[in-house]
Protein backbone atom coordinates (compact mmCIF):
# COMPACT_ATOMS: atom_id res chain seq x y z
CA UNK A 1 0.00 0.00 0.00
CA UNK A 2 2.99 2.04 0.92
CA UNK A 3 4.79 1.58 -2.01
CA UNK A 4 1.62 1.97 -4.60
CA UNK A 5 1.18 4.75 -2.72
CA UNK A 6 4.97 5.93 -3.65
CA UNK A 7 4.88 4.91 -7.12
CA UNK A 8 1.81 6.49 -7.83
CA UNK A 9 3.08 9.70 -6.70
CA UNK A 10 6.35 9.44 -8.45
CA UNK A 11 4.51 8.89 -11.56
CA UNK A 12 3.36 12.43 -10.97
CA UNK A 13 6.02 13.82 -11.19
CA UNK A 14 7.04 12.57 -13.90
CA UNK A 15 4.61 14.73 -15.91
CA UNK A 16 5.03 17.98 -13.89
CA UNK A 17 9.30 17.77 -14.34
CA UNK A 18 9.60 16.22 -17.52
CA UNK A 19 11.30 12.95 -16.07
CA UNK A 20 11.23 10.12 -17.51
CA UNK A 21 11.50 6.18 -17.09
CA UNK A 22 9.20 3.95 -16.89
CA UNK A 23 11.75 1.73 -15.23
CA UNK A 24 12.73 3.73 -11.91
CA UNK A 25 12.40 1.09 -8.85
CA UNK A 26 10.67 3.79 -6.46
CA UNK A 27 12.05 2.17 -3.69
CA UNK A 28 15.76 3.16 -4.72
CA UNK A 29 14.81 6.48 -6.17
CA UNK A 30 15.06 9.59 -4.17
CA UNK A 31 13.42 12.88 -5.49
CA UNK A 32 15.03 15.45 -3.88
CA UNK A 33 13.15 18.04 -1.73
CA UNK A 34 13.71 21.20 -4.16
CA UNK A 35 11.63 18.90 -6.51
CA UNK A 36 8.82 18.29 -4.06
CA UNK A 37 8.97 22.19 -3.31
CA UNK A 38 8.43 22.97 -6.98
CA UNK A 39 5.86 20.83 -7.08
CA UNK A 40 3.92 21.80 -4.02
CA UNK A 41 4.35 25.68 -5.73
CA UNK A 42 3.60 25.40 -8.27
CA UNK A 43 1.37 22.10 -9.17
CA UNK A 44 -1.97 21.77 -9.75
CA UNK A 45 -4.00 20.70 -6.22
CA UNK A 46 -3.74 16.58 -6.77
CA UNK A 47 0.04 17.00 -7.12
CA UNK A 48 0.73 19.48 -4.18
CA UNK A 49 -1.82 16.69 -2.73
CA UNK A 50 0.99 14.04 -3.80
CA UNK A 51 3.67 15.68 -2.92
CA UNK A 52 2.90 16.57 0.36
CA UNK A 53 1.76 12.73 1.10
CA UNK A 54 5.17 11.63 -0.30
CA UNK A 55 7.15 14.01 1.80
CA UNK A 56 5.70 12.77 4.49
CA UNK A 57 5.48 9.24 3.68
CA UNK A 58 9.26 9.37 3.04
CA UNK A 59 9.40 11.21 6.70
CA UNK A 60 7.67 7.89 8.14
CA UNK A 61 10.24 5.41 6.02
CA UNK A 62 13.03 7.45 7.84
CA UNK A 63 11.74 6.30 11.48
CA UNK A 64 10.12 9.81 12.39
CA UNK A 65 6.56 9.47 12.61
CA UNK A 66 5.86 13.12 13.53
CA UNK A 67 6.90 15.24 10.74
CA UNK A 68 4.47 17.68 10.61
CA UNK A 69 6.68 20.35 12.38
CA UNK A 70 10.26 18.85 10.93
CA UNK A 71 8.37 19.68 6.66
CA UNK A 72 7.29 23.11 7.70
CA UNK A 73 11.09 24.27 7.89
CA UNK A 74 11.72 23.09 4.20
CA UNK A 75 9.58 25.67 2.73
CA UNK A 76 9.82 29.24 2.24
CA UNK A 77 6.57 30.82 3.79
CA UNK A 78 4.30 32.19 2.14
CA UNK A 79 3.49 35.70 3.21
CA UNK A 80 0.09 35.39 3.43
CA UNK A 81 -2.74 32.75 5.23
CA UNK A 82 -1.16 28.85 4.33
CA UNK A 83 -3.68 26.57 5.61
CA UNK A 84 -3.05 22.85 5.61
CA UNK A 85 -6.32 20.25 6.96
CA UNK A 86 -4.88 16.57 7.55
CA UNK A 87 -7.25 13.59 8.75
CA UNK A 88 -5.73 11.30 11.40
CA UNK A 89 -8.69 8.80 10.70
CA UNK A 90 -8.88 8.21 14.22
CA UNK A 91 -5.47 7.32 15.16
CA UNK A 92 -3.13 9.30 17.33
CA UNK A 93 -0.19 9.16 14.56
CA UNK A 94 0.41 12.76 13.06
CA UNK A 95 -0.24 14.63 10.97
CA UNK A 96 -2.19 12.00 9.31
CA UNK A 97 -3.39 12.12 5.48
CA UNK A 98 -4.01 15.73 3.67
CA UNK A 99 -7.40 16.25 3.28
CA UNK A 100 -7.33 20.09 2.09
CA UNK A 101 -4.90 22.57 0.89
CA UNK A 102 -4.95 26.14 0.77
CA UNK A 103 -7.44 27.52 -1.79
CA UNK A 104 -9.14 24.08 -2.70
CA UNK A 105 -12.80 23.52 -2.40
CA UNK A 106 -14.37 22.71 0.83
CA UNK A 107 -14.54 18.86 1.09
CA UNK A 108 -14.05 16.22 3.96
CA UNK A 109 -16.69 17.00 5.87
CA UNK A 110 -17.93 19.72 8.78
CA UNK A 111 -14.56 19.11 11.02
CA UNK A 112 -12.48 19.68 8.08
CA UNK A 113 -14.24 23.02 7.04
CA UNK A 114 -14.45 24.45 10.51
CA UNK A 115 -10.71 23.62 11.43
CA UNK A 116 -10.38 25.19 7.92
CA UNK A 117 -12.52 28.19 7.97
CA UNK A 118 -12.17 29.28 11.92
CA UNK A 119 -8.14 29.21 11.76
CA UNK A 120 -8.49 31.33 8.71
CA UNK A 121 -10.92 33.57 10.50
CA UNK A 122 -8.23 33.47 13.65
CA UNK A 123 -5.44 34.43 10.93
CA UNK A 124 -7.54 37.18 9.94
CA UNK A 125 -7.77 38.60 13.18
CA UNK A 126 -3.86 39.07 13.99
CA UNK A 127 -3.51 40.08 10.13
CA UNK A 128 -6.17 42.74 10.74
CA UNK A 129 -5.94 44.12 14.04
CA UNK A 130 -1.99 43.57 14.98
CA UNK A 131 -0.61 43.20 11.57
CA UNK A 132 0.78 39.84 12.68
CA UNK A 133 1.43 37.78 9.99
CA UNK A 134 0.50 34.01 11.23
CA UNK A 135 1.74 32.63 14.27
CA UNK A 136 5.30 33.27 14.14
CA UNK A 137 4.72 36.63 12.83
CA UNK A 138 6.58 35.13 9.47
CA UNK A 139 3.81 33.28 7.75
CA UNK A 140 4.14 29.83 9.23
CA UNK A 141 1.95 27.24 8.10
CA UNK A 142 -1.30 26.67 9.89
CA UNK A 143 -1.37 22.83 9.86
CA UNK A 144 -4.64 21.28 11.92
CA UNK A 145 -5.13 17.69 12.05
CA UNK A 146 -8.65 16.34 12.69
CA UNK A 147 -10.34 13.40 13.79
CA UNK A 148 -7.30 12.30 15.79
CA UNK A 149 -8.05 9.07 18.11
CA UNK A 150 -11.16 7.70 19.04
CA UNK A 151 -14.38 9.63 21.40
CA UNK A 152 -11.03 11.82 22.01
CA UNK A 153 -12.64 14.25 24.06
CA UNK A 154 -10.07 17.25 23.62
CA UNK A 155 -8.07 19.49 21.31
CA UNK A 156 -4.63 20.48 21.65
CA UNK A 157 -1.62 22.36 20.42
CA UNK A 158 1.92 20.52 19.90
CA UNK A 159 4.43 22.97 19.73
CA UNK A 160 3.57 22.28 15.59
CA UNK A 161 0.46 21.91 15.01
CA UNK A 162 -3.50 22.24 16.21
CA UNK A 163 -4.92 18.57 17.12
CA UNK A 164 -8.54 18.15 17.57
CA UNK A 165 -10.75 15.05 18.64
CA UNK A 166 -14.43 14.05 17.72
CA UNK A 167 -15.51 14.30 20.97
CA UNK A 168 -17.50 11.72 22.48
CA UNK A 169 -20.68 12.69 21.81
CA UNK A 170 -21.62 12.09 25.25
CA UNK A 171 -20.10 14.57 27.06
CA UNK A 172 -18.58 16.60 24.51
CA UNK A 173 -19.36 17.58 20.55
CA UNK A 174 -16.48 17.71 18.35
CA UNK A 175 -13.64 19.76 19.08
CA UNK A 176 -13.86 21.84 15.71
CA UNK A 177 -16.98 23.31 16.13
CA UNK A 178 -16.42 26.68 18.45
CA UNK A 179 -14.18 29.27 16.19
CA UNK A 180 -12.77 30.58 19.65
CA UNK A 181 -11.23 26.93 20.52
CA UNK A 182 -9.60 27.55 17.58
CA UNK A 183 -8.48 30.83 17.99
CA UNK A 184 -7.37 29.86 21.46
CA UNK A 185 -5.22 26.57 20.52
CA UNK A 186 -3.90 28.84 17.89
CA UNK A 187 -2.84 31.62 20.54
CA UNK A 188 -0.85 29.09 22.48
CA UNK A 189 1.22 29.22 18.76
CA UNK A 190 1.88 33.01 19.29
CA UNK A 191 2.43 32.83 22.69
CA UNK A 192 5.32 30.19 22.64
CA UNK A 193 6.56 32.57 19.62
CA UNK A 194 7.01 35.40 21.61
CA UNK A 195 6.40 34.96 25.78
CA UNK A 196 7.00 31.37 25.45
CA UNK A 197 5.36 31.37 29.11
CA UNK A 198 6.34 27.71 30.85
CA UNK A 199 3.33 25.57 30.61
CA UNK A 200 3.05 25.05 34.40
CA UNK A 201 1.96 27.42 37.66
CA UNK A 202 1.11 30.73 37.28
CA UNK A 203 3.23 31.13 34.03
CA UNK A 204 1.26 28.52 32.46
CA UNK A 205 -2.00 30.07 33.58
CA UNK A 206 -0.82 32.93 32.12
CA UNK A 207 -0.23 31.20 28.98
CA UNK A 208 -3.58 29.68 29.23
CA UNK A 209 -5.29 33.12 30.09
CA UNK A 210 -4.23 34.98 26.77
CA UNK A 211 -5.07 32.05 24.87
CA UNK A 212 -9.02 32.30 26.22
CA UNK A 213 -8.51 36.25 26.08
CA UNK A 214 -7.23 36.14 22.14
CA UNK A 215 -9.93 33.11 21.14
CA UNK A 216 -12.63 35.04 22.87
CA UNK A 217 -11.42 38.53 20.79
CA UNK A 218 -11.36 36.43 17.53
CA UNK A 219 -15.24 34.83 18.00
CA UNK A 220 -15.89 38.50 19.35
CA UNK A 221 -14.17 40.52 16.00
CA UNK A 222 -16.06 38.23 14.12
CA UNK A 223 -19.62 38.48 15.32
CA UNK A 224 -19.02 42.22 15.92
CA UNK A 225 -19.86 42.70 19.52
CA UNK A 226 -19.29 45.01 21.53
CA UNK A 227 -18.29 44.17 25.31
CA UNK A 228 -22.04 43.88 26.57
CA UNK A 229 -22.84 42.06 23.93
CA UNK A 230 -20.43 39.36 24.26
CA UNK A 231 -21.12 36.32 25.89
CA UNK A 232 -17.36 36.04 27.64
CA UNK A 233 -18.10 31.84 27.25
CA UNK A 234 -15.45 29.66 26.32
CA UNK A 235 -15.81 26.23 24.50
CA UNK A 236 -19.90 27.35 24.69
CA UNK A 237 -21.87 23.99 22.24
CA UNK A 238 -19.15 21.82 23.02
CA UNK A 239 -20.94 20.10 25.63
CA UNK A 240 -23.28 17.60 24.77
CA UNK A 241 -26.99 18.29 25.37
CA UNK A 242 -26.76 15.92 28.17
CA UNK A 243 -24.49 17.83 30.36
CA UNK A 244 -25.57 20.68 32.87
CA UNK A 245 -23.82 24.26 31.21
CA UNK A 246 -23.28 26.11 29.24
CA UNK A 247 -19.87 26.00 28.18
CA UNK A 248 -16.21 25.36 29.55
CA UNK A 249 -15.04 28.37 31.33
CA UNK A 250 -16.73 31.99 31.84
CA UNK A 251 -14.32 34.94 32.02
CA UNK A 252 -17.29 37.26 32.79
CA UNK A 253 -18.09 34.88 35.96
CA UNK A 254 -15.55 31.97 36.86
CA UNK A 255 -16.91 28.68 38.25
CA UNK A 256 -20.39 29.19 36.88
CA UNK A 257 -19.82 27.55 33.06
CA UNK A 258 -21.17 24.42 34.31
CA UNK A 259 -22.26 22.08 37.03
CA UNK A 260 -23.26 19.08 36.04
CA UNK A 261 -23.31 15.02 38.32
CA UNK A 262 -21.41 13.54 35.88
CA UNK A 263 -18.37 15.87 35.53
CA UNK A 264 -18.88 18.14 37.83
CA UNK A 265 -18.62 21.60 38.89
CA UNK A 266 -16.27 24.45 37.20
CA UNK A 267 -13.58 25.15 39.74
CA UNK A 268 -12.35 28.12 38.15
CA UNK A 269 -11.17 30.96 40.81
CA UNK A 270 -12.40 34.55 40.40
CA UNK A 271 -9.96 36.22 42.40
CA UNK A 272 -6.50 35.96 44.57
CA UNK A 273 -8.20 34.73 47.57
CA UNK A 274 -9.19 31.38 46.06
CA UNK A 275 -6.31 30.76 44.10
CA UNK A 276 -5.87 27.18 43.51
CA UNK A 277 -2.60 24.81 44.88
CA UNK A 278 -2.81 21.60 42.76
CA UNK A 279 -0.50 19.44 41.65
CA UNK A 280 -2.88 18.26 38.62
CA UNK A 281 -3.36 20.26 35.40
CA UNK A 282 0.43 20.80 35.24
CA UNK A 283 -0.79 23.06 38.80
CA UNK A 284 -4.08 24.07 37.45
CA UNK A 285 -3.25 25.97 34.25
CA UNK A 286 -6.76 25.68 33.25
CA UNK A 287 -8.39 26.78 36.64
CA UNK A 288 -6.21 29.33 37.54
CA UNK A 289 -6.49 31.47 34.30
CA UNK A 290 -9.89 32.33 35.37
CA UNK A 291 -8.05 34.90 37.62
CA UNK A 292 -6.24 36.85 34.73
CA UNK A 293 -9.17 36.17 32.28
CA UNK A 294 -11.92 37.99 34.62
CA UNK A 295 -9.19 40.79 35.06
CA UNK A 296 -8.92 41.32 30.86
CA UNK A 297 -13.07 41.28 31.59
CA UNK A 298 -13.33 43.77 33.67
CA UNK A 299 -11.01 45.93 32.00
CA UNK A 300 -12.42 45.71 28.90
CA UNK A 301 -16.19 46.13 30.57
CA UNK A 302 -14.68 49.47 32.29
CA UNK A 303 -13.22 50.94 28.59
CA UNK A 304 -16.41 49.89 27.15
CA UNK A 305 -17.01 49.68 22.75
CA UNK A 306 -15.20 46.92 21.18
CA UNK A 307 -12.54 44.78 23.56
CA UNK A 308 -9.87 44.04 20.68
CA UNK A 309 -9.47 47.79 20.01
CA UNK A 310 -7.95 49.26 23.47
CA UNK A 311 -7.99 46.09 26.01
CA UNK A 312 -6.42 43.51 23.28
CA UNK A 313 -4.53 46.06 21.94
CA UNK A 314 -2.65 46.14 25.51
CA UNK A 315 -2.75 42.84 26.02
CA UNK A 316 -1.04 41.57 22.60
CA UNK A 317 2.00 44.01 23.04
CA UNK A 318 2.40 43.16 26.30
CA UNK A 319 2.45 39.10 25.05
CA UNK A 320 4.43 40.32 22.27
CA UNK A 321 6.90 42.85 24.15
CA UNK A 322 6.99 42.04 28.21
CA UNK A 323 6.53 39.11 29.21
CA UNK A 324 9.07 36.49 29.80
CA UNK A 325 8.80 32.67 30.59
CA UNK A 326 8.16 32.92 34.29
CA UNK A 327 5.91 36.19 34.61
CA UNK A 328 3.34 35.76 37.25
CA UNK A 329 0.46 37.35 37.57
CA UNK A 330 1.56 39.96 39.47
CA UNK A 331 4.14 40.80 36.45
CA UNK A 332 1.10 40.94 34.39
CA UNK A 333 -0.54 43.18 36.05
CA UNK A 334 2.44 45.22 36.45
CA UNK A 335 3.83 45.31 32.84
CA UNK A 336 -0.33 45.55 31.51
CA UNK A 337 -0.62 48.50 33.13
CA UNK A 338 2.86 50.12 31.89
CA UNK A 339 1.67 49.17 28.58
CA UNK A 340 -1.79 50.85 28.70
CA UNK A 341 0.40 53.82 30.38
CA UNK A 342 3.01 53.84 27.21
CA UNK A 343 -0.15 53.60 24.75
CA UNK A 344 -3.05 55.58 25.88
CA UNK A 345 -0.90 58.45 28.29
CA UNK A 346 -0.14 58.15 31.81
CA UNK A 347 -3.43 58.05 34.02
CA UNK A 348 -5.60 57.69 30.78
CA UNK A 349 -9.01 56.01 30.80
CA UNK A 350 -7.47 53.41 29.37
CA UNK A 351 -4.66 52.55 31.89
CA UNK A 352 -7.02 53.13 35.10
CA UNK A 353 -9.43 50.68 33.58
CA UNK A 354 -6.50 48.01 33.62
CA UNK A 355 -5.74 49.16 37.09
CA UNK A 356 -9.14 48.63 38.01
CA UNK A 357 -9.17 45.30 36.21
CA UNK A 358 -6.58 43.82 38.19
CA UNK A 359 -7.85 45.05 41.86
CA UNK A 360 -10.85 43.32 41.03
CA UNK A 361 -9.22 40.33 41.21
CA UNK A 362 -7.12 41.04 44.29
CA UNK A 363 -4.24 42.23 42.58
CA UNK A 364 -2.31 46.00 42.58
CA UNK A 365 -0.62 46.68 39.66
CA UNK A 366 3.27 48.48 40.77
CA UNK A 367 2.97 51.90 39.05
CA UNK A 368 6.25 52.38 39.58
CA UNK A 369 7.73 49.17 37.78
CA UNK A 370 8.61 49.90 34.09
CA UNK B 1 -2.92 -5.10 42.23
CA UNK B 2 -3.84 -2.58 42.12
CA UNK B 3 -3.82 -0.08 38.82
CA UNK B 4 -5.05 3.72 39.21
CA UNK B 5 -4.57 6.30 36.29
CA UNK B 6 -5.63 10.04 36.56
CA UNK B 7 -6.09 12.00 33.84
CA UNK B 8 -5.50 16.03 33.99
CA UNK B 9 -4.89 18.73 31.94
CA UNK B 10 -6.65 18.93 28.28
CA UNK B 11 -8.33 22.15 26.75
CA UNK B 12 -11.38 21.54 29.97
CA UNK B 13 -9.11 21.27 32.44
CA UNK B 14 -10.89 18.63 34.01
CA UNK B 15 -9.48 15.56 36.11
CA UNK B 16 -11.09 12.52 36.17
CA UNK B 17 -9.44 8.98 37.98
CA UNK B 18 -10.27 5.14 37.50
CA UNK B 19 -8.75 2.47 39.12
CA UNK B 20 -8.80 -1.49 38.10
CA UNK B 21 -7.99 -4.40 41.13
CA UNK B 22 -6.73 -7.09 39.50
CA UNK B 23 -9.03 -9.24 42.10
CA UNK B 24 -12.35 -8.27 40.06
CA UNK B 25 -11.02 -9.02 37.18
CA UNK B 26 -11.93 -11.95 34.75
CA UNK B 27 -8.56 -14.24 34.58
CA UNK B 28 -8.35 -13.47 30.91
CA UNK B 29 -8.87 -9.86 31.62
CA UNK B 30 -6.52 -10.43 34.14
CA UNK B 31 -3.96 -11.89 31.93
CA UNK B 32 -4.09 -9.31 29.64
CA UNK B 33 -3.49 -7.00 32.04
CA UNK B 34 -0.01 -8.70 33.26
CA UNK B 35 1.04 -8.51 29.39
CA UNK B 36 0.22 -5.03 28.87
CA UNK B 37 1.99 -4.10 32.71
CA UNK B 38 5.14 -6.41 31.51
CA UNK B 39 5.15 -4.54 27.92
CA UNK B 40 4.90 -1.26 29.27
CA UNK B 41 8.22 -1.54 31.27
CA UNK B 42 6.54 0.70 33.92
CA UNK B 43 8.73 -0.44 36.42
CA UNK B 44 11.75 0.62 34.77
CA UNK B 45 10.68 3.72 33.68
CA UNK B 46 9.00 4.80 36.90
CA UNK B 47 12.51 3.72 38.29
CA UNK B 48 14.44 5.80 35.59
CA UNK B 49 11.55 8.66 35.80
CA UNK B 50 12.62 9.04 39.60
CA UNK B 51 15.98 9.68 39.38
CA UNK B 52 15.34 12.58 37.49
CA UNK B 53 15.19 15.57 38.41
CA UNK B 54 11.85 16.58 39.44
CA UNK B 55 11.15 19.81 37.25
CA UNK B 56 12.13 17.48 34.72
CA UNK B 57 10.17 14.86 35.11
CA UNK B 58 6.40 15.68 34.09
CA UNK B 59 7.32 17.69 30.59
CA UNK B 60 9.91 15.50 29.96
CA UNK B 61 11.00 12.60 27.30
CA UNK B 62 11.82 9.45 28.92
CA UNK B 63 15.07 8.90 28.76
CA UNK B 64 17.01 6.79 26.47
CA UNK B 65 14.32 4.30 25.19
CA UNK B 66 15.18 0.80 24.21
CA UNK B 67 15.23 0.75 20.55
CA UNK B 68 12.86 -1.53 20.04
CA UNK B 69 9.98 1.33 21.48
CA UNK B 70 8.92 3.18 19.42
CA UNK B 71 8.68 6.34 20.77
CA UNK B 72 6.26 9.59 20.08
CA UNK B 73 8.14 12.71 19.87
CA UNK B 74 9.21 14.71 23.34
CA UNK B 75 6.80 17.02 24.52
CA UNK B 76 7.63 20.29 22.66
CA UNK B 77 8.65 23.30 24.63
CA UNK B 78 5.18 25.61 23.46
CA UNK B 79 2.69 22.63 23.51
CA UNK B 80 -0.89 23.02 25.05
CA UNK B 81 -4.02 21.26 26.10
CA UNK B 82 -2.90 17.51 26.16
CA UNK B 83 -4.03 15.20 28.72
CA UNK B 84 -1.45 14.67 31.26
CA UNK B 85 -1.15 10.49 32.85
CA UNK B 86 -0.34 9.53 35.97
CA UNK B 87 -0.23 5.67 36.59
CA UNK B 88 0.26 4.52 39.73
CA UNK B 89 0.55 0.28 40.35
CA UNK B 90 0.28 -0.67 43.99
CA UNK B 91 1.31 -4.66 44.77
CA UNK B 92 0.69 -4.97 48.52
CA UNK B 93 3.08 -2.24 50.35
CA UNK B 94 5.24 -1.54 46.96
CA UNK B 95 3.55 1.86 44.65
CA UNK B 96 5.06 2.87 41.59
CA UNK B 97 4.21 6.16 39.10
CA UNK B 98 4.58 7.12 35.76
CA UNK B 99 3.95 10.31 34.43
CA UNK B 100 3.45 11.09 30.74
CA UNK B 101 1.04 12.92 28.36
CA UNK B 102 -0.74 12.52 25.03
CA UNK B 103 2.43 14.03 22.75
CA UNK B 104 4.95 11.34 24.41
CA UNK B 105 3.35 8.44 25.80
CA UNK B 106 4.57 5.66 23.97
CA UNK B 107 2.69 2.73 22.51
CA UNK B 108 3.78 0.23 24.97
CA UNK B 109 2.52 2.54 28.01
CA UNK B 110 -0.78 3.59 25.60
CA UNK B 111 -1.68 0.39 25.66
CA UNK B 112 -2.15 -0.32 29.69
CA UNK B 113 -3.59 3.38 29.47
CA UNK B 114 -6.28 2.01 27.30
CA UNK B 115 -6.59 -0.67 29.28
CA UNK B 116 -7.69 1.14 32.19
CA UNK B 117 -9.69 3.42 31.23
CA UNK B 118 -11.97 1.36 29.56
CA UNK B 119 -12.28 -1.72 32.27
CA UNK B 120 -11.74 0.40 35.30
CA UNK B 121 -13.96 2.14 38.32
CA UNK B 122 -14.27 5.26 39.79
Amino acid sequence: MFFTQLRENLAGYASVNNLASKNRNPVCFIVPEYINKRIIEKGTEDQKRKAWQTLILTEQLRGRRNVAGSLHTLFAVADKLHRTIFDAKHSESLPGNIVRTEGAKPKGGRNVTEAYDYSGDTYDFYKEIFERNSIDSKGMRLDSTVHYGEDYNNAFWNGTQMVYGDGDGQIFNRFTMCLDVIGHELTHGVTQYEAALEYQGQPGALNESLSDVFGVLVKQYKLNQTVDRADWLIGAGLFSRKVKGVALRSMKKPGTAYDDPTIGKDSQPAHMRDYVNTSSDNGGVHINSGIPNHAFYLTAMEIEGKAWEKAGKIWYITLRDRLRETSDFQEMANLTYGVAGTIFGKDSKEQKAVFKGWEGVGLSPNKSKK
Amino acid sequence: MKIHLERSGGFAGMTSSTTVDTKALAPNDANKLQNLIDKSNIFERSARSAQQPKSQQSNSQQPSPSPETKTKTKTKRGAADYFTYKITIQNGNKEQSLECNDINMQDEVKGLVDFVTKHGQK
